[in-house]
């Protein structure tokens, strides 16, 4: 929770300037990669937080990633600021947030479908049109094959979750099976 | 009554007198003379002391017997003046002891024989009594009987019941988890026939209806 609530207010700085810039989309992706870095690679996450390390080597850690991932002078201040003040940690947070703020400002909605099977391109196009209709919003859809839902699919936008899963469906059954007298 | 007591006071009244010439006399002679007192422990003693020495009293012992006569006589007059009413009184006490013993014991020999009959008349009818008894310990056997069947019975339904509502839970609790178990086992099994025979049209079959489901709901 006090990661959230830090992770947005260094969100909605760098969203400021990004929106002056007109560099939200690279500070996103940025942000993004940086995110999944901190979180996949162990010793990033020693490296940037550990405090059996001096800070200044901590710090010296963020600049060397950041300038191997040649990324832009303003975006190479906020993740060395982040390192100089101890908030590597909150990276992860930092890029979702900074991601829910791209997608208001844009409305866009992130949205994921969780089907048994690959889905068919047309099929994936008509559910996200149909959850831009829900939704009222651009949607950025993501797909995920899950085996367990049996058929069906499940859609994820926003806080909204849609269940047509024919596991749910089976749940539902037998639940009226053991209510019904 | 009256002519006894009043042969008795004048018993009493020559004894007495008779008691102080006897015992004057013997003090006389035990007195006076010191030979006098050795001569009556003799056989002769008291009437050769009494007697000079020609066998005849003289005035002065006369007179001196005369004396002690009335000085025993007064003595006498005393004790009795002072001791009568006590010694009347006490054997008066002792006879009305006796008498109120006389009448307890005669009370109580008439409640022993008060109950000497009752007891012989109880023991006359004790047949009938032990007959009563036994037919009224039967009676109660009886009832006591009864009441106790009726208290088994009552237990016995209580049981039944208990048994009945037991039966009747266990039933219940089984349809349940027969429930429970059918549920289970179907949803298993449908899953498994899906699984086996949902093919890809199948599945973007359920798909788009529910997407066209969801189409038609509205923000």
């Amino acid at each position: 929770m006090k990661n959230d609530i830090l992770a947005k207010r260094y969100a909605k700085a760098l969203f400021v300037v990004g929106k002056e810039e007109n560099a939200l989309d690279d500070y996103a992706k940025t942000l993004k990669a940086f995110g999944e870095l901190y979180t996949t690679v162990p010793e990033v996450r020693d490296g940037l937080t550990n405090r059996m390390y001096p800070a200044d080597v901590r710090a010296k850690v963020m600049a060397e990633i950041v300038k191997n991932a040649g990324v832009s002078r303003i975006m190479g201040n906020f993740l060395n600021l982040l390192a100089e003040k101890n908030r590597a940690n909150v990276l992860p947070e930092i890029a979702a947030s900074f991601q829910a703020m791209v997608d208001v400002e844009r409305n866009v909605c992130q949205g994921l479908v969780i089907t048994a099977k690959a889905m068919e391109p047309a099929l994936l196009d008509k559910a996200k049109q149909t959850l831009e209709k829900i939704t009222g919003k651009q949607v950025v859809l993501k797909t995920q094959i899950d085996t367990s839902i049996i058929g069906g699919m499940v859609a994820k936008v926003g806080d909204i979750i849609l269940d047509g899963s024919i596991k749910t469906q089976l749940e539902g059954l037998k639940e009226s099976i053991k209510g019904s007298e | 009554m009256k002519e006894n007591k009043r042969w008795s006071k004048i018993a009493l009244s020559a004894l007495a007198l008779a008691a102080v010439i006897g015992t004057a006399g013997i003090i006389y002679a035990s007195g006076g003379d010191p030979h006098a007192a050795e001569a009556a422990g003799g056989a002769h003693g008291a009437a050769s002391s009494m007697t000079g020495p020609h066998g005849a009293l003289s005035p002065a012992k006369i007179k001196d017997f005369g004396w002690r006569v009335m000085n025993f006589a007064a003595l006498m007059i005393i004790l009795i003046k002072f001791l009568k009413k006590p010694l009347v009184d006490a054997l008066k006490g002792r006879q009305q002891g006796i008498a109120a013993e006389f009448e307890d014991l005669e009370t109580r020999r008439a409640d022993a024989e008060r109950n000497y009959k009752e007891y012989e008349g109880k023991l006359a009818g004790i047949d009938d009594e032990l007959k009563n008894m036994v037919e009224k310990a039967i009676a109660q056997g009886k009832v006591e009987k009864e009441r106790i069947i009726a208290e088994a019975n009552r237990a016995a339904e209580n049981i039944k019941r208990q048994a009945q509502m037991a039966v009747l839970n266990e039933v219940a609790e089984a349809k349940r988890r027969l429930k429970i178990e059918i549920a289970e086992q179907a949803a298993i099994m449908a899953e498994e026939i899906i699984k086996k025979n949902l093919q890809d049209a199948d599945q973007n079959k359920l798909v788009e209806d529910y997407l066209t489901k969801l189409g038609g709901l509205k923000k």
